[in-house]
């Protein structure tokens, strides 16, 4: 049987070391590859088939999860990286990665993750209630209201003196939240379970 | 002294008016040959003492009063109100003249120059010395206010010009100024050209003259303040002695203002407003002059009196309106002054945000990195550990944590991406864990978007002070306040902690860097404490208008 391949992407060679260290120690069956920028990534993913990615976010070239929402025929993707930030796991889910974990949780916790994702699972802590269990921010709130008011956009933007795309972003956040992807349903979904 | 002159006139000679009727006035009149027209120093013309007699009845001596001080360069003339009964015979005039020959000239004139003229007269002199006092106060504050030498010397140009009116006028000011002939004259001398070269002194500092004007005019300029404190000396010793050399003295004198009309044309034509507009102030005054220069020339048969009244006119009219152009100029400084020193501030503050930037970014990447692989190591060896290992092994995770804090503390990662308000939040949230202090975050629905600079600056601050509520306040309850108010937002962090007196204590380094950071946006920051009452803190911060920051 052919042996599990994983990819592990990071510009620390010190924490690609620490991360094969641990996969070959719990994962026997595994073999790993080293990348350290998004341009090695795609060499490697270019030269031969992967069954597994490992990706760090703050990369010398760019972003790992904007990397990945740009390149959706990558193989299945563990966003690793510094930030404990639940926005950024909520990106890293919409860019269409199968988990998220931080380099500050402990490293039994990150072996799950690892371990999750490779019995094709999905691993995004914090969100396992689906986007729709996540509190809205001050300003989403008070976007959300606005829009519930029927209130545009371009209105919003001269009154609150915040660029349109700005609020636009807010808005894609606010999808991402109640789980929509158009206005209608956003504003269905809100009254639906209140605001905020 | 002996007198120069002793000269009776019989009235016979200069009578032009029948004396049926008696005359109200006598007009004597006092001419002395002069050199030629260019005559400068008339200050010190007039005769030291003049006695009259009609008849019997002496209507003098004139000298300790000196009511013909007023009078212009080439006479000194005399109106004496008459109250006579019967026929005159005889006129008797006496002259002491020190300085050479002269010619007494006398008639009786129909009421000319009434009494009530001469009063009109003290009052218009004290008009224009209060004018004159009041400008003076005004160019004090200015200096007060400002602390440049250029104002020092306007001040004292102001000053030694009072001085000089009142020295001059010493009939009109006698309760100011004893009014002594014998030495008034030089006095009053002294101090018109120490005026002119403060004055001088003061345009050489207002334009910069050293530094904008080529090596001769400097040297000029500078050797011409310098003549100028030594003329009045110099007219001191020749008070007595010759009148020619004192006439070369006065010619000497031209050089200032010429030199002084030169800087301010080569200011002016370098386009330096100020001097442009210190230019257009001396208008009235060069004006006033040429009228003068014209009178002196006989073009005008309005006579020395209103030559007289025009100069003062001009001069007036020139110190008001070189008042009010430094007045401007102050306000032009002091904008000037504010926003470097606004520019500095956000120098300043920019470099250490920069810093900690770096730093964070430092410990975040590249000591976590090295910290997370050691945890990975550690935890690959799995069962092999051994207890001192394992207890390494937590050491590893606590640095790691705590490094991972400091570095958030350093410098918020998501303070750019999710806006202030959120970032706030989160820090509040923090806060709250970490410290058990309740912090309550409010915020005004639609606050507008803020510079990003702005941003990290409102967060330090916040961040700043809900430490020292913590740490030195002790509090239990904070209340953040992101408010909109006309024409920006307000910041208040108001805490239930011991408080201090505000009024005495200055505030640590935290305090200083708040400040700082409100100096940088141009917000106004305020600090509000009482011993046992909580301190609040605010800070409004303008968006709109001229001061505004976005």
């Amino acid at each position: 049987m052919k042996p599990v391949e994983i990819l592990v992407v990071d510009d620390h060679p010190l924490t690609r070391a620490g991360i094969v260290l641990v996969i070959g120690k719990e994962f026997p069956e595994v073999r790993c590859g080293e990348a350290s920028t998004l341009g090695e990534l795609q060499e490697m993913l270019k030269a031969r088939a992967w069954d597994f990615v490992i990706l760090d976010h703050n990369l010398s070239d760019g972003k790992g999860i904007e990397h990945l929402a740009r390149h959706p025929e990558m193989p299945p993707t563990l966003i690793l990286t510094m930030y404990e930030d639940r926005e950024l796991s909520l990106q890293a889910r919409c860019a269409g990665a199968r988990g998220f974990v931080s380099k500050a949780d402990a490293p039994h916790e990150i072996v799950g993750a690892i371990r999750t994702v490779l019995v094709s699972g999905v691993h995004f802590p914090g969100l396992e209630a689906a986007p729709e269990g996540l509190p809205l921010s001050v300003r989403e709130q008070e976007v959300l209201k606005a829009l519930l008011d029927g209130r545009r956009l371009v209105d919003l933007s001269k009154d609150w003196n915040v660029t349109q795309s700005t609020l636009q972003s807010y808005k894609k956040r606010l999808y991402i939240k109640y789980g929509v992807d158009n206005l209608a349903d956003l504003v269905r979904a809100a009254v639906h379970r209140g605001v905020g | 002294m002996d007198p120069v002159r002793f000269r009776a006139l019989s009235n016979g000679e200069r009578m032009e008016f029948g004396l049926a009727a008696p005359p109200s006035l006598l007009r004597v009149v006092l001419e002395v040959p002069f050199p030629g027209r260019w005559w400068f120093v008339s200050e010190l013309r007039t005769p030291r003492r003049l006695e009259i007699r009609l008849g019997s009845n002496v209507l003098g001596p004139f000298g300790e009063s000196r009511p013909f001080k007023e009078r212009p360069v080439a006479t000194t003339d005399l109106a004496i109100p008459l109250d006579l009964k019967g026929p005159i015979d005889t006129l008797f005039l006496l002259v002491e003249e020190p300085k050479g020959p002269c010619v007494l000239k006398a008639h009786f004139t129909p009421d000319r120059l009434l009494p009530g003229e001469v009063e009109a007269r003290t009052f218009g002199n004290g008009l224009i010395l209060g004018y004159m006092l009041a400008i003076f106060l005004v160019s004090g504050f200015l200096w007060l206010a400002v602390r440049e030498k250029a104002f020092g010397w306007y001040v004292a140009y102001f000053a030694a010009a009072l001085a000089w009116l009142a020295v001059k006028r010493g009939s009109a000011f006698a309760w100011v100024w004893p009014d002594h002939p014998a030495w008034n004259d030089g006095a009053s001398v002294a101090l018109a050209y120490l005026a002119m070269g403060c004055f001088a002194l003061f345009l050489v500092h207002i334009l910069e003259l050293p530094r904008h004007l080529p090596r001769l005019a400097r040297a000029l300029t500078v050797g011409a303040c310098i003549e100028f404190f030594l003329l009045p000396i110099a007219f001191f010793c020749l008070l007595n002695f010759n009148r020619m050399a004192l006439t070369l003295v006065g010619w000497f004198q031209v050089i200032l203002p010429l030199t002084m009309l030169g800087a301010l044309l080569h200011r002016a034509f370098s386009r330096d407003r100020l001097a442009l507009w210190l230019l257009i102030a001396f208008l009235p005054l060069a004006l006033g002059m040429i009228y003068g220069v014209l009178v002196e020339f006989g073009f005008s048969a309005a006579g020395p009196a209103s030559k007289a009244f025009v100069l003062a006119v001009g001069a007036l009219c020139e110190n008001t309106m070189t008042t009010l152009i430094l007045i401007r100029e102050v306000h032009r400084r002091e904008r000037a002054r504010l926003a470097l020193e606004r520019e500095f501030h956000a120098k300043v503050v920019e470099q250490a945000d920069g810093y900690f930037r770096e730093v964070a970014q430092e410990l975040h990447d590249d000591l976590g990195q090295r910290t997370f692989s050691m945890r990975m190591q550690l935890f690959a060896q799995g069962a092999a550990l051994t207890d001192s290992d394992r207890r390494l092994a937590e050491t590893v995770d606590s640095l790691h944590k705590d490094l991972r804090k400091l570095s958030r503390r350093l410098h918020p990662p998501q303070l750019r991406e999710n806006g202030l308000q959120d970032a706030l939040e989160d820090l509040c949230r923090g806060f709250d864990a970490e410290s058990g202090m309740q912090v309550r975050l409010v915020c005004t629905p639609g606050l507008p978007e803020l510079p990003v600079a702005a941003n990290l600056h409102l967060y330090r601050i916040v961040q700043e002070s809900l430490v020292n509520a913590h740490r030195h306040g002790g509090a239990t309850e904070v209340e953040l306040a992101l408010i909109r108010i006309p024409g920006g937002v307000r910041l208040a962090v108001t805490d239930n902690g011991n408080g201090f007196d505000s009024e005495v204590v200055e505030g640590g380094l935290g305090m200083a860097g708040m400040s700082s950071r409100a100096q940088a946006m141009g917000g106004q920051f305020v600090v509000r404490s009482r011993v046992g009452h909580g301190t609040r803190l605010q800070l409004d911060l303008p968006l709109e208008g001229k001061g505004g920051y976005a």
